[in-house]
């Protein structure tokens, strides 16, 4: 036998919880980890306070910007970006382009005239020996150079580095 | 506080009428988490349509009718972002020379249902996350660039999976503060 269920049903008081102890749990619901079955008290909570909700939303847009394919975007701003390429890549990038002729690789790349954006492109991937993470990479060929660009970093609305940037490249290599 | 919620998804029986009645009264404040993320009233409408539906759908889930507010919340929260989702990878079709003009005018990321995830705010996140320390960049970018989850993480860079918890946690923090900066007037 079971007993009935009240059809109406007091919510818990979520007032119990704070919103600096919401602040610290919002990064772990930013990433799934933390949902409203398994935490209900926190997203009870976030239902009905306007600053956990947009500090969850500047989570969400962190997660959003960095999962956002750049490839789709980068390709056609090509003459208005630069872009930062670990220095660890570079060995595999030799690898990579060694059958492409003249390879320069930057880390950091002045626009050039929209003409020099005309140039064949192709995905690559190298393999993070750190990681052990494929990245995609684009590489431009032109002519007999070819240039591996690094779309995870494309800063490609700046025409100039941001003050904070520190260009690790160029390095040049010829094979 | 609103102590009492008139439904209870555990109640056997519950009809489609019960879930007209909950959405529409729950509808301002579900719309509201909506236009945070969409910006723009008529995206904003197809999302609230969408969240409705599977509520109708997977009212049934909750089984806890403490949660339900919270996920209600859920739900519209993770519709809205589907929807910036879905929008992102649509194909790209301008030419490079208009997208600099439009950079030039100021007009890019200027339109409501753009503006959420606006291509300032994606390169001001990128170059957020190009200035943590290395630690927490691989974390970051294994988690939500290659979609590992934390164990997987904690394998793949030997350490336990609490302190892949910390580093995400630390680095998202440092990144949210960050967006405070360029984000002064809000979402």
């Amino acid at each position: 036998m079971t007993s009935a269920t009240p059809a109406l049903t007091v919510i818990a008081d979520e007032s119990a919880v704070t919103c600096a102890e919401i602040d610290q749990m919002l990064p772990l619901v930013a990433d799934a980890v933390i949902d409203a079955e398994s935490d209900p008290l926190i997203f009870a909570h976030l239902a009905r306070c306007q600053a956990c909700q947009e500090s969850l939303a500047q989570h969400d847009l962190v997660t959003l910007a960095l999962a956002t394919v750049p490839l789709r975007r980068a390709a056609p701003t090509l003459a208005v970006v630069h872009y930062r390429l670990p220095r660890r890549w570079i060995a595999a990038a030799a690898a990579v382009l060694a059958v492409a002729g003249s390879v320069t690789a930057y880390g950091l790349r002045s626009p050039g005239p929209a003409s020099a954006v005309v140039a064949q492109q192709e995905v690559i991937h190298l393999l993070d020996p750190v990681t052990g993470v494929q990245h995609p990479m684009l590489l431009i060929r032109q002519g007999s150079q070819s240039t591996l660009v690094d779309p995870a970093s494309f800063d490609y609305l700046h025409e100039t580095p941001a003050a904070g940037d520190t260009p690790m490249m160029p390095v040049r290599m010829r094979y | 506080m609103e102590a009492v919620l008139h439904f209870n998804p555990a109640r056997v029986g519950t009809t489609p009428d019960d879930v007209a009645a909950l959405l529409q009264r729950e509808e301002a404040p579900l719309r509201r988490v909506i236009q945070r993320y969409v910006g723009d009233a008529s995206s904003a409408d197809d999302v609230f349509q969408e969240v409705s539906i599977k509520v109708l759908k997977r009212i049934d889930t909750v089984r806890e009718p403490a949660a339900l507010r919270g996920w209600l919340f859920q739900t519209a929260r993770n519709a809205s972002l589907d929807h910036l989702r879905r929008r992102d990878r649509r194909p790209e079709v301008a030419h490079p020379t208009l997208i600099s003009d439009m950079n030039a005018r100021g007009d890019l990321g200027r339109n409501p249902s753009e503006q959420f995830l606006s291509t300032e705010r994606v390169a001001a996140v990128r170059r957020a996350l190009a200035r943590l320390p290395e630690s927490q960049q691989v974390t970051i970018r294994l988690r939500i660039e290659e979609g590992l989850d934390h164990d997987a993480i904690a394998q793949r860079l030997g350490i336990s999976r609490q302190a892949v918890e910390v580093r995400l946690c630390r680095g998202r923090a440092t990144l949210k503060e960050q967006l405070d900066d360029i984000l002064d007037g809000g979402l």
